[in-house]
This record gives structure tokens, C-alpha cells and sequence, in this order.
């Protein structure tokens, strides 16, 4: 059975490790497709609708190609066909320069008969609403699950909350946006430098598009600056930088502006829940009933979780989609969880005080996950739960500062489907390639590391080249928390082979048993007699001209799925002010063998910086009125920056020794966490996100009435 | 996409331009492209929109054999 060994051997592995790629991001030599310039290479622009619904009567695009310095202008919407939400695409162009691509996108005239639009939840499913799509009432088909008799819970339960829980649209704001840079090579070759979280799908996108083969698409992904869900397939603007590429016959680069990111990139859709749920005097969550709805704009996929984490025996829920003239969603890290955690968590916080127990204790009471059950002790004693405000909203002065808790629960297993090689050339050097991408998660960090373990040898010996489709070596997508379960068991024992390979070759010379051999800190040696030591440039020298060159297969026994977590937040309210400020945020996550516990860390502080955003600061605003967003920048959509960012406590919960995936789970306990701190803080319970101190004053003057 | 993975078991025709994100990741759900899952965006890849190229929504109920777009996964049968 493969293993990665004990940790008292492991050198590296569960070390904290510096990531290979850092120097080069800090001093700006790392390579993002938006620094991709080639010789030639013309600037893509789209124009796009400002109007979220109406019917294209005509596109007029001869002044545009008139403007000398455009090279080429091509509609993306056929006339008579509908533009859905504000933001759609219309037309594109290919010009000398980016000011004069964006001059010439000035020049289409688009004709444009507008349709009555829908861009608010509440709007869409009013009365005598107008349909804009395929559901009736702009209502999807409700998915209704039962479990136990809900009726019969009621009747136990002793204590019954009923709540609304909301959370709106929230975008991905990924710091590099959206786009390409894309070659053609005798209209039989296609190069793309992608900002993509799957180099291979791109790939096999773009190949179906354009009717060519795969292997004469070349996708490269040498860094990334952020996805989180929304950088699968190549867009709209994947395929228009690469045919306007193939028209012009000179290199296109098409990134979008930060307005389109807003509009088209995707987003996480809201949530809108009605709840009503028992517990029985013992402190048993006994019936939970809940409906739901949240909008994705004009797609599907508006989903959350509920009941969340904690075990409910009776239950129903029914939830539908919503459908407005908005941006269609896509997966947003952990989609569905923290919008559903942040309405869990604030229910069990509430249950809790009707029946005038800890919520702690009633966590642990309802919570059937082990794991979490160990990480309430820890993360309780971290932030110092016995501080929190018995009696919520009873501390003095004008701040006042409360403590709460929240869940969640992820799975982050892998899957099979990478293909990956590792190389030792007779000079010492060693290769590592697959066709998996660095998102930004340090992946590459990670395979260096299992690598140089294996060989004993330091991570900055290992070449690892990941981020392209060329090599041959496919990879999934890096979505779902996968990517490190995925490919660092291929990699294993890619490397695993690869040193079998050489002590077969080196046996003979140490005149030991290929078993007997080892590897130590940069050498080889047989353990039954340690003066049959050769260094590594020795061992590998014996291969003279050959290579030693191994791929690996994916070992299920060296992942495991499931990540519990769970975190807990210190605020302080600012009463008259209404500002929420966070003290502390205790993020204790599961996440099995952390190959690279720096980075798993950063894992946690970003995930916990995300979820952040969302309970305090994230919001998309739509006008009813003109169907169109009104903070489609990053000035009026606040996105946490320095002075919103509390100290941090990411404790890395590393029970067992199989990889598990934490690039989503630690955004998914914060909303709830500082939510039911707030109320712990200031005695009112504030249920729709975000946080903002308009909310905080309404509340607390309610109250005070 | 679908390479490396065990061949899901399509019980009917699938248009090869559907697009979900489970067909992208490792271990992804491909039942997604079979069943309509209200937790899923999808698109189309012809016309990357959530409408195909007769401008009607895409999804797994709504991309069928019915469709002058649809072109199932392997090809369109020879007559």
C-alpha cells in the first residue's frame, strides 16, 4: 500500500516551505498572461450592452473598421437574437493599440429595441413580471428533499426559530481578469496564453471551436492571478482573441476590464431563506423546514446548502432558482456553503439562546463529525471563549466587543486523471512535469517538495514545469479542492519509480541489494553498511548518456476526502457608528497531510480573508431602474484590503498522513462565525449580509424602539 | 476534459458542446451532464452563453436530438 511515510522521517514533507515561485512574483519576472507581449501582437476589445434586455436590430460596424489602425471587427451577436443582462457581448475588435481598439469599439452603432427587464429577486417573481426565460414566473422547477416526519419533529421540539436568512450576489474578483493572449501559426496551429484554472479543458475547448486537433492547441499557464471557480472553460473572450487572431494572422491579446469582470465573469449567487426550525429541551436539533431561492442571473446554479454540518433528523427543503437579467453566476469557491453555513450557523446560534444553552455545547451536542468536535475544543481555547458575553450585547461602552463560532465541511479527495513525469538526467538534474497549473495555491511548491524528498534532495534542485498542454501530460481542472490530491500521489510515485529505477542502476556498483538502498541527504547509501555511500551527482552519473524518466500512477491511498473546519471571530461594534472591526479570526481546518504547511496556511488566510469580504463588505448592487450594476469597480465594491484584515490564526488540523484539498473550505465558516459575534457584541441579530454599519444602526435602534 | 476518467455512463445522447464545470475538474460529478442539476450553471461552447445557437437556454433536458445545434458526444450516428 503506497504512504507517505511518518512524519518524525519526512525531511520536508509537512514542513514549512518557502513557495519556488515567490521571488519571481515579488519582483515582477513572474510571468501572467497579462504580461504576455508578442512581436505584432494587436489589443482586443468587446463592446458590450449596456441595456439588460432587448433584441438586436442591427449592428453597424463600418465606421469602427474604417479607423485606420483597426485590423479587424467582428459581431458576437446575430441580429433578431436577445441581449439578456447588462454587459453582454455585442461585437469585438483587433487593433494597433489598445487606445485605438478602444476608439473603435466607440464607433459601432448598435440598434437596440428594448425589452422589459428584471434584475432584483423580488422583481423577477412579482406578479405580471416579464418572462425572460425558460421558467415560469422566472421561477426554476422547485427541488424539494424530505427526510424523517417534520410534523412529528415539530411536536418534540420544545423551542421553534423562525428566520429569514439573505445573502446577495458577491463577484469573484479575480486580481488578474479574465483573458488571453492568443497565436495562430499557419491557421493550423493555435497557441493560447491563458488566465484559466484548467489548461486542458481550454485546450479542448478551443480545439472543438475551431475544428482542429487537440495536439495542435497549445495552452500555457505559467501563472495566475486568481479563478476562484470562474476560470474553466475560455469565455466569449477566449474565442474572440483567438479568431480575431486567425483573421488577422498576428497575435491577439484580449483581457477583460474590471467593469466586464463584474458584469460577465461570473459571480456567486445570493440566497434568500425562510426557516423554521425546532430543538427539543435536551438541546436536539429536531426539525428543520426550510425554503429557499437565490438568483444567478440569467443561468441556473443558484444552489446552497441546508440543513448545514449539524445533524437534523426531520427535514424538508425546497429551493428553485431565480432568473433576472443579470450576469450568469459561476462556481464560487465552495459554491453553496457559505451562504448556507452563514444561515446555519446563525439558526443554531438562535435555537441556542431560546433554550439558554451555550452554543458551543449545542454544536457539539448536534455536530456527528468528530473532527470538528476536537477542533471546538482548540479553536475555543485559541480565541478564548470563556470571554464571550454570557448575556449577548451586555458588555459597556460605545465598542463593545463579542465572540461566536462557525462551521463547515468540504470534501477536496482528488480524482484520477493526471499524467505526469519525473526525469533524473545523468548531470543530477531532475524534472518534474505535469500538465496541472499553479493557481496561485503553490502547487508547483508542492510537487518540488515530494519530489525532493523522495531524492533526498532540496526543493530549488527540482525543475518543475506545470502550466502547459505541450508535454503531452494531462491534468483535470483546478476546481473543487482537488488539485493537490489529484496530482501529488502521481507524482509520488512517479518519483518513487524513478528512484527504483536508479538504485537498480547504482545496486551492482555499491555491491548491495537494490533493497538495502536508501537515500539520504544528497546521497545514496545501503543501510546494512553505511560506508557504501555514493552523493547523487555520483549515482546519476552512471546513467552517462540515458535518462531515468518515470511516470506515476494515482494512488487513492494517498488522499483521502473530507475537511471539516471550523473557525471562531472576535469583534468589536462600533455602537454609534454602526463599524464592525474585527479583532481575531481562529481558523482551525482539517486538511489531512499538509505537503506544504506555509501554503496551506496561506490556504486558510485566504479563504478566511474571502469569507471575510462577504460577511462585512461584499455586495453587487442592480438599479431596478436601468437594469444595470452601480458599483462595477472596486471603489464602490468593497473588497477587504489591509485595514479590514484581523489578525489571523490558521491552525493547520493535520490528522492523518493522505492529502485532502483546502482551497474552498476555510471561506465557508466565517460569515457565520463573525455574524453570530456581532450579535454577541451588540445583542440584535443582523440575518442578511453584509454587515454594513447601516445595518448595525437600523438594528440597534429597532431595538433601542 | 474527459480524459483519464472512467467513461460516465451516458444513457442517452449528450450534445458534445454542453459545458458544466464538474466535466473539468478531477473526480467531477459527469452525472451533471445527464441530469439537470439546479446547482449547475451551464453553457454551450459553440456560442459560450447560456444559450446555444438558436438562442434557446442550454441544459441537459433542454439540449436534445430535437435541436438543429445538437450534435451528440462521438459525432451524429452514420446513416
Amino acid at each position: 500500500m503506497a504512504s507517505w511515510g511518518e512524519a518524525s522521517e519526512s525531511r520536508l514533507i509537512g514542513k514549512r516551505i518557502t513557495r519556488l515561485s515567490g521571488k519571481d512574483k515579488v519582483t515582477g519576472k513572474a510571468k501572467y498572461t497579462f504580461d504576455i507581449n508578442e512581436p505584432g501582437m494587436l489589443y482586443g476589445r468587446i463592446l458590450r450592452s449596456e441595456v439588460a434586455h432587448a433584441t438586436v436590430m442591427g449592428v453597424d460596424m463600418s465606421e469602427a473598421e474604417a479607423l485606420p489602425g483597426v485590423k479587424a471587427v467582428i459581431p458576437l451577436i446575430e441580429v433578431d437574437k436577445k441581449v439578456r443582462y447588462q454587459g453582454q457581448e455585442i461585437a469585438a475588435v483587433a487593433a494597433e493599440t489598445d487606445d485605438i481598439a478602444k476608439d473603435a469599439i466607440r464607433l459601432i452603432r448598435v440598434d437596440l429595441e428594448e425589452l422589459p427587464h428584471v434584475v432584483t429577486e423580488e422583481d423577477a417573481m412579482a406578479a405580471g413580471a416579464p418572462e425572460i426565460r425558460d421558467w415560469a414566473g422566472n421561477q426554476s422547477e422547485p427541488g424539494v428533499r424530505e427526510e424523517g416526519n417534520i410534523e412529528e419533529g415539530f411536536a418534540e421540539a420544545a423551542v421553534e426559530v423562525e428566520a429569514t436568512y439573505h445573502t446577495p450576489v458577491q463577484t469573484h474578483v479575480c486580481l488578474e481578469t479574465h483573458g488571453h493572449v492568443a497565436k495562430w501559426e499557419d491557421n493550423q496551429n493555435l497557441t493560447v496564453w491563458a488566465s484559466t484554472q484548467g489548461v486542458f479543458g481550454v485546450r479542448n475547448d478551443f480545439a472543438q471551436r475551431f475544428e482542429l486537433p487537440a495536439n495542435q492547441v497549445r495552452v500555457i499557464t505559467e501563472h495566475m492571478g486568481g479563478g476562484f471557480g470562474s476560470k474553466f472553460g475560455p469565455g466569449l473572450e477566449g474565442h474572440t482573441a483567438a479568431e480575431l487572431s486567425r483573421i488577422t494572422g498576428k497575435p491577439v491579446k484580449l483581457m477583460l476590464t474590471r467593469k466586464s469582470e463584474h458584469l460577465v465573469a461570473g459571480n456567486r449567487p445570493s440566497m434568500t431563506q425562510k426557516v423554521r426550525a425546532g430543538a427539543t429541551s435536551d438541546g436536539r436539533l429536531i426539525a428543520y423546514d426550510m425554503k429557499g431561492y437565490g438568483t444567478g442571473g440569467i443561468s441556473s446554479g443558484a444552489g446552497f446548502t441546508g440543513p448545514y454540518v449539524y445533524y437534523v433528523p426531520n427535514s424538508r427543503t425546497e429551493r428553485f432558482n431565480v432568473a433576472t437579467n443579470a450576469g450568469n453566476q459561476r462556481a464560487m469557491r465552495a459554491p453553496g456553503h457559505p451562504q448556507g453555513a452563514f444561515a446555519m450557523d446563525s439558526l443554531m446560534d438562535e435555537l441556542a439562546e431560546k433554550l439558554g444553552m451555550n452554543p458551543l455545547e449545542f454544536r457539539r451536542i448536534n455536530d456527528p463529525n468528530e473532527v470538528r468536535q476536537a477542533q471546538y475544543t482548540l479553536g475555543a481555547q485559541e480565541i478564548g471563549w470563556h470571554r464571550r458575553n454570557n448575556v449577548a450585547g451586555s458588555g459597556t461602552g460605545v465598542k463593545k466587543r463579542g465572540i461566536g463560532v462557525g462551521s463547515g465541511q468540504w470534501g477536496g479527495g482528488g480524482g484520477r486523471g493526471t499524467e505526469a513525469r519525473v526525469t533524473i538526467n545523468a548531470d543530477g538534474t531532475v524534472e518534474a512535469v505535469t500538465g496541472t497549473q499553479d493557481i496561485g495555491t503553490g502547487v508547483r511548491t508542492v510537487i518540488a517538495i515530494i519530489v525532493a524528498e523522495e531524492f533526498g534532495l532540496d526543493t530549488t534542485d527540482i525543475r518543475v514545469k506545470v502550466g502547459d498542454s505541450q508535454p503531452g501530460l494531462p491534468s483535470g481542472g483546478s476546481g473543487g479542492s482537488q488539485t493537490t490530491p489529484s496530482v501529488a500521489p502521481v507524482i509520488k510515485t512517479a518519483a518513487a519509480a524513478a528512484k527504483q529505477k536508479l538504485f537498480e542502476r547504482i545496486a551492482p556498483l555499491l555491491d548491495a541489494p537494490v533493497a538495502d538502498l536508501r537515500v539520504g541527504t544528497g546521497t545514496i547509501y545501503a543501510v546494512s553498511d553505511r560506508t557504501k555511500t555514493i552523493t547523487w551527482q555520483q549515482a546519476t552519473g552512471q546513467l552517462g548518456m540515458e535518462s531515468i524518466s518515470e511516470g506515476g500512477t494515482w494512488e487513492e491511498d494517498l488522499r483521502q476526502n473530507g475537511a471539516a473546519g471550523t473557525q471562531f471571530a472576535e469583534v468589536e461594534v462600533d455602537t454609534q457608528t454602526g463599524a464592525v472591526r474585527l479583532i481575531k479570526i481562529v481558523a482551525v481546518q482539517d486538511c489531512g497531510l499538509a505537503i506544504n504547511r506555509l501554503t496551506t496556511e496561506s490556504q486558510i488566510n485566504g479563504g478566511v480573508i474571502m469569507g471575510l469580504g462577504q460577511a462585512l463588505l461584499e455586495e453587487r448592487f442592480m438599479d431596478p431602474v436601468t437594469g444595470r450594476m452601480l458599483n462595477a469597480n472596486l471603489e464602490d465594491y468593497k473588497v477587504p484590503g489591509t485595514f479590514e484584515i484581523p489578525e489571523i490564526k490558521s491552525i493547520v488540523f493535520d490528522t492523518h498522513r493522505k492529502v485532502t484539498g483546502v482551497g474552498e473550505p476555510p471561506c465557508i465558516p466565517t460569515p457565520g462565525a463573525i455574524a453570530n459575534a456581532v450579535y454577541n457584541a451588540i445583542g440584535v441579530r443582523i440575518r442578511s449580509l453584509p454587515i454594513t454599519p447601516d445595518k448595525v444602526l437600523d438594528a440597534l435602534a429597532e431595538k433601542k424602539a | 476534459m474527459l480524459q483519464g476518467k472512467a467513461l460516465p455512463i451516458f444513457n442517452r445522447p449528450i450534445c458534445q458542446y454542453l459545458r458544466t464545470k464538474a466535466i473539468y475538474i478531477p473526480g467531477g460529478n459527469l452525472q451533471n451532464l445527464v441530469e439537470n442539476n439546479p446547482g449547475s450553471h451551464y453553457w454551450c461552447n459553440c456560442t459560450m452563453q447560456v444559450v446555444g445557437p438558436d438562442d434557446q437556454f442550454v441544459s441537459p433536458d433542454a439540449c436534445t436530438q430535437s435541436r438543429p445545434c445538437f450534435n451528440p458526444v462521438g459525432g451524429k450516428p452514420v446513416v
